[in-house]
């Protein structure tokens, strides 16, 4: 009886693991032929888009005004797609938008593509089309190889989590001095710098218009109060530019002393041929996780629509943001992409809280900076 | 009854024909210059009370204006274009003795000097800029550099180009004193010389010849060339864009580019600012054009018999030398240091190891941009200067018609795009292309950049135009006519022809201003239609300068060959005929 039993318990288990057996296989299965569909699908969808891309036989990508990144782009997206032409054109978004808008609404655009800040961008998301419906090649869009602060996967700006999508991230709200000039001793904060020694010996880019500059200035507002941003660009005559190069230039022809709102890859040529250029943050306001010009947006009803899909998609490749980072020296949020180009004072350091203003939560917040920053210098 | 109260045109008189065909010409021309001339003005007068964002409708509002006038730094930018508009007067006070010398005196090596200043016109000012500040750069300057090294004492002594000494320096030695120079010169070559020599038999020296005859009878050719300078000089971009803005000092031209160029972009100020400019501009576009008037009446004179030079004995030599000085350190110096800045490693930082490198050559060389660049600057060039040749030919021709109707209106019509300042002109037809439909077609080509250059040249190339066709006989014409030859056949046959040697001339004028402009296409570029122009400003302004350098002197050696062609060409341009 007791055997019976137990054979009829173990008919019944057999009978339960054949079907779930059976289940388990119906379910691979399943999965494997939806996986090779998908796969299909997406080379299917590729393939087209790339048909059409190379009929429109262009992109038109506006991006940071800064040397190298021109040569870099061109070369490296023509080696991808010898077939689509790849259009630069160096400049601010914000300036643009009312001749994009215009343009938008006759139905023309000069531009399919902004590479830009993530401000200038999220001010004016709706000139964007939604991205995930654009990303087409699963290995760009692949959450594994894509890391930020906010953890794993590629980072929106915006709060759809589908027009604005930043692909670098670094600190930025340090001061370069000559060392040859200046002895980094002497200066310890911010406040330093409103010592009658500095008065006119300090250069910055423009605070007053979107950039470094106004990026840097906004974080100080914060950070230092208004009184100090009075002080420091008015009180010490802070000389100002909106070329990106020219503080670093500068700074090393011993013009100025300290430079603020830089870019890294300038100091970085010059440092390369022994001009003692040091780049530090300093306590009193450590610096803030910016993007720089890493954040795309196509341009919704673009002129070349599916050329800028096209370009969406390289760009978030590994060949892509080597090409796009590497002349500006930024750290890609690609894990797989190098980084040993990127200088440390970009780096964030561990134990310090940095204020994250890329996210549009802050955006509302840096316009009315920026505001108060254009009024307190003044035009 | 119907059919008998029609007026057949065959059965009016000739002059009544000849009226109608005058009025129907007037009307036409009218409309194609006003069009493009007051459209524009118009456009810009309209939006600057527009206080919607541009491409949104129109929202009245003074809000540009309060904003235009109410900012310090737009008050300053129009202080600064009068306080820098003094160089014509500087200009004309130099250029006046340096013509005598050259076409009166012929101080030797006089052929070589005047293809200098030729040459000078020619060449893109943002390059010689960017020569001067290789020199005269406070910091790095190779000027300063020297003074320091020759002497201790002389190392207090500081050339700064960032100055407004520093954009005047540039202006005078690079286009006012060689552009009044070129103007002035034919204005001498007619002179009479025998005037000259009736005061030296009266006791008179050279100099008081110069001050006591020839200005007195040149003045009204000094007069037009110093209205036309003044005018120019409140348009000027360039220079003050890259030479000025460093050292806080902004212009008309550089103010509205600025205000353009802001997040967001504040059109309507930069309207409400160009209106009132214009309005001023447009003042002394009548008054030139009436001094051109009086200029040609009293100077074009059929006795002049003696061409003999005027005789300042061994001083001749100490006069070469100086403008010899004058056109190395004006224009040669800078335009070496511009080919040195070129092969920079790194623009102006002379302290590293191994300064110079050609890398900046061969990435420019291979630099699609440039490729593009250079090719968008040959098709502009030969698009605006074969439209231009044909456009202006015809209206300088029917300009010179006596009964086409309001030949005066038009005529002061041609002048206006004189008076608008390139970057306007740039802006206007901007949000024309954009919002006109049917013009829109046209936006992001080469279209609107063709038409606003061809704009641009117009007065000068209809008004040298038209002056060689004065020179025509009538009595040609008639006699083409009696032969039973029609106004085609004539125009084509017997008049074209015979101001050949000018159209060629004016072709070449017309291809080099497209090819070396800037403030006119800057606001009108798109990637695909950059000309090497806009390509070596937008270098400069976005941290290239090594490769701005050496865009600058390529632009420049296009304008060397140019001049030298027009050296060929023999070509002289007259102050009459501007």
């Amino acid at each position: 009886m007791r055997v019976r039993r137990g054979c009829d318990v173990l008919q019944s288990l057999i009978s339960v693991l054949t079907v779930a057996l059976l289940i388990l296989l119906a379910v691979l299965g399943t999965a494997m032929a939806s996986s090779h569909d998908t796969e299909k699908n997406w080379k299917a969808r590729w393939e087209k888009m790339l048909r059409e891309a190379r009929a429109e036989g262009k992109v038109v990508v506006l991006g940071p005004p800064v040397q190298d990144v021109r040569p870099s782009l061109i070369s490296a997206f023509k080696k991808a797609y010898p077939d689509i032409s790849l259009e630069y054109q160096p400049g601010n978004f914000a300036t643009l938008v009312p001749k994009l808008r215009a343009e938008l609404a006759r139905g023309r655009t000069t531009i399919d593509v902004a590479l830009s800040g993530s401000s200038s961008l999220l001010e004016h998301k709706d000139l964007f089309a939604a991205l995930p419906e654009r990303l087409i090649v699963p290995e760009a869009k692949d959450p594994a190889k894509w890391h930020s602060s906010l953890g794993q996967g590629l980072k929106f700006n915006d709060r759809e989590q589908k027009y604005v999508l930043q692909t670098s991230e670094w600190i930025s709200g340090y001061v370069l001095i000559n060392s040859r000039m200046v002895d980094p001793a002497a200066i310890t904060s911010w406040k330093d710098m409103l010592k009658p020694q500095w008065k006119g010996k300090i250069a910055s880019h423009d605070p007053r218009g979107a950039g470094a500059g106004q990026a840097v200035a906004s974080y100080l507002l914060v950070k230092l109060g208004k009184q100090f941003i009075v002080d420091f660009f008015k009180g010490q005559e802070v000389v100002l530019t909106r070329d990106y190069a020219q503080v670093a230039d500068w700074v090393a022809q011993g013009k100025y002393s300290i430079g603020v709102g830089q870019t890294a890859d300038r100091i970085e040529e010059l440092r390369k041929e022994g001009i003692p250029l040091k780049a530090f943050s300093l306590p009193d306001a450590p610096g803030q996780l910016s993007g720089g010009f890493s954040v795309i947006g196509v341009i919704q009803g673009a002129h070349n629509p599916n050329a800028a899909t096209v370009f969406l998609n390289w760009f978030l490749s590994r060949e892509g943001q080597e090409a796009f980072q590497k002349p500006l020296l930024y750290p890609s949020l690609r894990l797989d992409v190098p980084r040993d180009f990127v200088p440390d004072y970009t780096i964030p350091k561990r134990g310090i809280e940095y204020i994250d203003t890329y996210g549009e939560d802050f955006v509302a917040i840096r316009r009315k900076l920026g505001e108060e920053v254009r009024e307190l210098v003044g035009r | 009854m119907k059919a008998a109260l029609r007026l057949d045109p065959r059965s009016l008189p000739a002059r009544g024909r000849l009226a109608k065909r005058g009025r129907l010409l007037g009307v036409s021309i009218f409309l194609l210059v006003g069009s493009v001339t007051l459209i524009p003005l118009g456009y810009l007068a309209l939006n600057s009370f527009n206080v919607a964002p541009l491409g949104r409708g129109f929202e009245w509002g003074v809000e540009g204006w309060r904003q235009a006038y109410g900012t310090p730094q737009t008050i300053n930018a129009l202080v600064y274009s009068f306080l820098l508009s003094i160089r014509t007067f500087i200009g004309i006070a130099l250029a006046f003795p340096i013509s005598w010398l050259l076409i009166r005196v012929r101080v030797p090596g006089h052929s070589f000097i005047e293809f200098s200043l030729w040459m000078a016109w020619f060449l893109p000012p943002l390059s010689i800029a960017i020569g001067w500040i290789t020199l005269m750069d406070p910091q790095f300057g190779l000027l300063n550099q020297l003074l320091k090294g020759i002497s201790p004492v002389l190392s207090a002594v500081s050339l700064n180009i960032y100055s407004f000494s520093g954009i005047l320096w540039v202006h005078l030695t690079l286009l006012t004193v060689p552009i009044m120079t070129i103007l002035l010169t034919p204005a001498f070559r007619q002179f009479d010389a025998s005037f000259e020599e009736s005061a030296r038999v009266c006791g008179s020296g050279p100099l008081k010849t110069l001050r006591r005859i020839d200005l007195p009878l040149l003045l009204p050719a000094v007069f037009v060339v110093v209205i036309a300078g003044f005018i120019r000089s409140l348009e000027a971009f360039e220079v003050e864009q890259v030479i000025g803005i460093p050292a806080g000092i902004y212009v008309y031209g550089t103010r509205i580019y600025d205000l353009v160029h802001w997040d967001p972009p504040l059109y309507p100020q930069a309207m409400a600012l160009s209106t009132i400019f214009l309005t001023v501009l447009f003042i002394l576009v009548v008054v030139y054009q009436y001094f051109v008037g009086s200029h040609q009446a009293s100077t074009i004179s059929a006795h002049s018999v003696s061409f003999r030079p005027a005789l300042i004995g061994k001083w001749k030599y100490l006069a070469s030398a100086c403008l010899f000085v004058l056109i190395g350190v004006g224009i040669y110096l800078p335009l070496g240091m511009l080919v040195v800045g070129s092969f920079m490693k790194f623009f102006g930082i002379f302290s590293i190891k191994a300064p110079f490198s050609t890398k900046h050559w061969l990435s420019v060389i291979n630099d699609p941009a440039f490729l593009s660049g250079f090719r968008n600057s040959i098709f502009i060039g030969f698009a605006v200067a074969i439209m231009g040749v044909a456009v202006y030919s015809l209206l300088a021709y029917s300009l010179r018609l006596p009964r086409m109707l309001g030949r005066n209106l038009i005529s002061g019509l041609v002048w206006i795009p004189w008076a608008i300042p390139g970057v306007l002109l740039g802006l206007a037809l901007l949000w024309i292309f954009i919002s006109v439909p049917g013009l829109n077609l046209f936006y992001n080509t080469f279209g609107p950049l063709i038409i606003a250059l061809a704009i641009k040249e117009m007065p000068i190339g209809t008004q040298m135009i038209r002056s060689a066709f004065s020179q025509i006989s009538e009595e040609l014409v008639q006699a083409s006519k009696i032969v039973g030859a029609g106004w085609f056949t004539t125009f084509v046959r017997i008049e074209l022809p015979l101001i050949a040697p000018m159209l060629v001339s004016i072709f070449v004028i017309v291809f080099m201003a497209s090819l070396r402009d800037v403030s006119t296409t800057v606001l009108l570029v798109s990637p695909s239609t950059m000309p090497l122009s806009v390509l070596m400003l937008e270098r400069f302004m976005t941290g290239g300068k090594e490769a701005a350098s050496v865009i600058g002197a390529i632009l420049s050696l296009l304008a060397i060959l140019t001049a030298w062609g027009m050296r060929k060409l023999g070509f002289r341009l007259g102050a009459d005929s501007v």
